[in-house]
């Protein structure tokens, strides 16, 4: 099963040259079937629930007012954020 | 907008180059010296901070190091104090911590990151001096922690992603207690030179399998899988392009020595005979709002190589969208250059974090056909 997974989307062989033939991954994101949409629904729905349900604390605190629940859990959250557009 | 700003989200200090574990995937070169930040260096550094922190809502410091708590509470009070106005954090492997530590932190209001592999039998490789597993003596910190409420993220290195594995390792944290998880796939970097290539559909596998874990109870903030959710959220909305910063955020690093190192905190204490020590200046000579303005304005050296590089990765990598482009260190340590493009790191915490998400998607779910 996950060996079928894996062959439906290869990673490029290489991309060092810019030779390879390039999968358009954000074309390919948007043509994913529904399972994709359900599991990004359910997350958008865990982000809700965490800001609704507000944990106590001072603000900035994790769940609290001003928590960015993102970029505020890891001092080194830039390895994720910390890219131009 | 391209390149770099002048202006940072946060800064990292590193109060002193010591560290009491000894793991065996550590990057750090001077992590058995105690070489200790003068307070010197702090105050000539808040000199610049406190302006910056006072012209945003939020502005972070992150202690680490080496292990920040090495410096002990006395050296790292004298060195919190000249900031204003600043959010401090510490990134710690936890064994130091007990109730005068707790005390500490929370008279600061300081946010606490762990550093732990998972349960016993995964944590190995975190030592100490000895050689000994510190497994105890982290979860002796954590208790402490517990004690005291402190709430805390984790940051977890698996140098060995591959399936069966994920499950376990997430339950564990869910567990542990801690409000964040941020896994890290061992890299090979500075003083470790491991190799970290492995078989893309064993890393595959473990990123759908973590994904997995954290859909079936979502309790702990999961850096890796909610960015990459995130990410596909954007891109279905057709928004991918407003998820990231228009430019690269300096993130100086401060050494102990007052160096200043821009874009990745592992450069720092490492020299080249091409690059030299990769510093764009010290605290104790200039001050570091215009170390950070002049690098970003004119980026030289290494700096510039990298920026052609980040270029070279948006022209030539179908995942630029989601990464970014390849990391400085990670460029460097794997190929000795910042103007490459894809690195073993690319592969392992992106492109493989990617698919594995998109492979759950792809999964049947319980209970239908």
């Amino acid at each position: 099963m996950r060996e079928s997974l894996w062959l439906e989307s290869p990673e490029p062989e290489s991309n060092h040259d810019g030779s390879t033939e390039r999968t358009d991954v954000a074309d390919r994101i948007r043509g994913a079937g529904d399972g994709l949409r359900a599991l990004v629904g359910e997350a958008r729905r865990t982000w809700l629930a965490r800001a609704e349900a507000g944990r106590p604390g001072a603000v900035g605190a994790p769940g609290g007012p001003g928590w960015r629940p993102f970029e505020d859990a890891f001092p080194t959250f830039y390895q994720f954020t910390n890219k131009p557009r | 907008m391209r390149g770099i700003a002048a202006v940072p989200s946060y800064v990292i200090l590193q109060p002193t180059t010591l560290c009491n574990l000894d793991c065996r995937y550590c990057y750090l070169p001077l992590r058995a010296a105690d070489q200790r930040m003068a307070p010197e260096v702090a105050e000539a550094t808040a000199e610049t901070v406190n302006d910056w922190a006072a012209a945003v809502p939020r502005f972070s410091v992150v202690w680490h190091g080496g292990e920040p708590l090495a410096a002990g509470t006395g050296h790292l009070g004298r060195l919190m104090a000249p900031f204003r106005g600043v959010e401090h954090h510490v990134q710690t492997n936890a064994t130091l911590i007990d109730d005068e530590w707790c005390e500490f932190l929370q008279a600061r209001q300081v946010r606490v990151g762990v550093s732990l592999d998972g349960p016993e039998v995964l944590s190995r490789q975190r030592t100490n001096r000895a050689g000994r597993p510190a497994y105890e003596q982290i979860m002796r910190g954590i208790a402490a922690l517990r004690r005291h409420a402190i709430g805390f993220a984790a940051l977890c290195v698996v140098s060995e992603p591959r399936p069966g594995l994920a499950a376990d390792l997430y339950a564990f944290f869910l567990g542990l207690g801690c409000h964040a998880l941020g896994i890290n796939i061992e890299e090979r970097e500075g003083v470790n030179a491991r190799s970290n290539a492995h078989p893309p559909e064993a890393v595959v596998t473990f990123w759908a399998e973590l994904a997995a874990a954290w859909r079936a109870d979502p309790r702990i903030e999961l850096r890796e899988i909610e960015w990459t959710l995130r990410y596909l959220d954007a891109e279905l909305s057709g928004c991918a392009d407003e998820l990231l910063p228009r430019q690269l955020d300096p993130i100086p690093v401060v050494a102990q020595d007052g160096r200043v190192v821009l874009l990745s905190p592992e450069l720092a204490g490492f020299s080249d005979v091409h690059y030299g020590d990769f510093a764009s200046g010290n605290v104790l000579d200039r001050p570091l709002s215009r170390i950070v303005a002049d690098a970003a304005g004119s980026p030289a050296g290494w700096l510039a190589e990298y920026l052609h590089g980040v270029e070279a990765c948006r022209t030539t990598c179908p995942y630029f969208g989601f990464c970014g482009g390849g990391h400085a260190a990670n460029r460097y340590f794997e190929d000795g250059r910042f103007d490459g493009t894809q690195t073993e790191h690319c592969r392992n915490s992106k492109i493989r974090l990617l698919e594995g998400v998109l492979a759950h998607a792809r999964e049947p779910v319980a209970g239908e056909s």
